[in-house]
């Protein structure tokens, strides 16, 4: 019978070279860097040819979250950025869909696990419990419909209570319609003074898409310097 | 999928007569979960698409979120079940596998059962759906209703499912932001259909912090309260619309008046607020200012949106400022 154990991995990253991967450990340190994420998963066998160029490959898994009402248009921006993808059809998520997305930063080898949280509604509210543990976020709002940008900043609050001051990104998605947008410059330049990455984006034609969860990616690995917007 | 621990000889035919499982359990034991059934077939998948990875929480991240409250649950009951949210994974293909985790105490065994629940899972979401729908659709009808209100005269302005507090600036009274985005929507959806001018213009109090700073918020607070009564006073077309729609911004929504007449009442909202004097109890000094005035209006049968007209008013404000403020600039939306 196949066994598999349960175990809450407290290492936090691990590097390889080559396809040789170094025994766990603690805290890995290497050219001075120390990374503080929360676990790491080691994929021995991964297929990650194209990757290991360099004689040294970081590998580091993050969960991202993310969130906003429900229909901003979450799943598409996932599944425009994993799988190079759109549908005009609406489709709503139904507590949590978790997808996989494996980039390149630097020397380092993020494996995404991007949590795709049901928007926020009357009938649903944010759980805690599956926002915990998270790196980072995605805060999306829908540009056609003003209410999300109230209903994305309270959010910001609350996730922000969860995980601390960890990086995001907010993204006013649907630029592809943005002559029926209900939300002004002037709001993504309010919150731009409040510290906010803001962001257009379209799922549909993918403007913006690949570069916000880069971004988001690249500062989660390199937390110094990057910036978290007050609550 | 067959189970090489319980498919023998003399079992293989039956249990090749039922379909495969849909549902893995696992048993805590000394403080780890161990597979206690065989693996349904969406679970290979699964720890293929994870790369065959080492526990349950690498495979199936969601139980990161659900194992705590397990644990609890475990820790303090006997005997019942506690059951997860759904979630979705996908495997290697990119098909999604819909599943559902129950918590069980039985009999002093704790058990996990993961099973995968598409009918549920649809079931659900367009029940989801539908009620998405529904509240997309209040929320319109709620809209309607308003702007109809305002267009009827009727004293129910703020119409079902919204209260006057929800509509009125708490400090002036008068519209705020909200309905001023409302009312601007539905009277550019009128403007379209009745090919007519809509004018928008939009005021910025100069140097409203000094007054702040200089005679306290109280002081700024009524010379606010002054302004938004001037501003309401001076509008004359019952369709018209004065809102507060930042700290010391307003704007006014001008339905069906021309360019020309925007930028005259432009002029009279400019010099009233000019020799405009509130009295300050307190230092019983006499407040004034200036306002930096970006006007524009959208010709019938033109394309501009909400957005493009704001962004016009807005630029043309930061242009009034740059220029010696107490200006009227007429905006621009190509800008």
């Amino acid at each position: 019978m196949p066994a598999l154990s349960c175990r809450f991995v407290q290492s936090t990253c691990r590097w390889t070279r080559t396809n040789h991967l170094i025994p766990r450990s603690g805290k890995a340190h290497a050219r001075g860097a120390t990374f503080t994420s929360k676990r790491m998963i080691i994929n021995g066998d991964c297929d990650q040819k194209s990757v290991i160029r360099s004689s040294l490959i970081m590998l580091i898994q993050k969960k991202i979250c993310v969130i906003g009402e429900f229909g901003v248009g979450k799943t598409s921006l996932i599944s425009r950025y994993v799988d190079s993808i759109f549908s005009d059809k609406y489709h709503t998520t139904v507590g949590v869909k978790i997808d996989k997305k494996q980039c390149q930063i630097g020397d380092a080898l993020v494996n995404l696990v991007i949590w795709d949280l049901a928007g926020e509604s009357h009938l649903r509210t944010l759980n805690p419990a599956q926002v915990r543990g998270a790196s980072g976020f995605l805060l999306v709002a829908d540009g056609t419909r003003a209410d999300t940008i109230d209903i994305a900043i309270a959010l910001q609050r609350k996730v922000s209570e969860i995980l601390g001051p960890v990086p995001f990104i907010f993204a006013i998605n649907k630029q592809d319609i943005v002559e029926q947008w209900r939300v002004g410059p002037e709001v993504a330049d309010a919150l731009r003074q409040r510290g906010w990455d803001v962001r257009y984006s379209s799922a549909k034609t993918g403007a913006g898409v690949e570069q916000m969860f880069l971004d988001l990616a690249s500062r989660l690995i390199d937390r110094e310097g990057a910036p978290h917007a007050e609550s | 999928m067959l189970n090489p621990d319980l498919d023998t000889d003399d079992t293989l035919s039956v249990n090749s007569a039922f379909p495969p499982p849909d549902s893995v359990v696992f048993e805590l034991i000394a403080g780890e979960l161990r597979q206690s059934s065989a693996s349904p077939e969406w679970l290979d998948r699964v720890k293929a698409a994870s790369g065959n990875a080492s526990s349950i929480t690498d495979c199936l991240p969601f139980l990161e979120s659900f194992l705590p409250d397990a644990t609890l649950f475990w820790d303090h009951e006997d005997d019942g079940e506690l059951v997860s949210d759904f979630w979705t994974q996908t495997d290697a293909s990119g098909s999604k596998i819909h599943l559902l985790a129950c918590a069980l105490a039985v009999e002093g065994k704790k058990l996990l059962l993961i099973r995968s629940v598409d009918a549920l899972y649809h079931q659900s979401e367009r029940a989801q759906q539908q009620a998405h729908a529904s509240v997309k659709q209040l929320k319109l009808a709620a809209l309607w209703q308003r702007g109809l209100d305002k267009l009827t005269g009727s004293p129910n302005h703020s119409g079902p499912g919204s209260s006057e507090s929800d509509t009125k600036d708490a400090l002036t009274g008068i519209s705020n932001r909200q309905r001023f985005e409302e009312l601007f929507e539905l009277e550019l959806r009128s403007a379209n259909e009745q090919e007519a001018p809509l004018s928008l213009l939009y005021l910025d109090i100069d140097q409203f912090q000094l007054i702040n700073d200089q005679y306290g918020r109280p002081a700024g607070d009524a010379y606010l309260r002054s302004l938004a009564q001037l501003i309401e006073g001076v509008l004359s077309n019952p369709k018209d619309l004065a809102a507060r729609v930042g700290g010391e911004e307003f704007a006014t929504l001008l339905p069906g008046t021309d360019g020309t007449e925007a930028v005259r009442l432009a002029h009279t909202l400019s010099d009233m607020i000019r020799i405009l004097k509130v009295p300050d109890p307190i230092s019983r000094g006499l407040l004034s200012a200036t306002v930096s005035i970006g006007v524009f209006t959208r010709p019938s049968r033109t394309k501009e949106t909400t957005a493009q007209m704001l962004g016009a008013v807005q630029g043309a404000v930061r242009d009034a400022k740059r220029s010696g403020r107490g200006r009227i600039v007429i905006g621009d939306p190509t800008i």
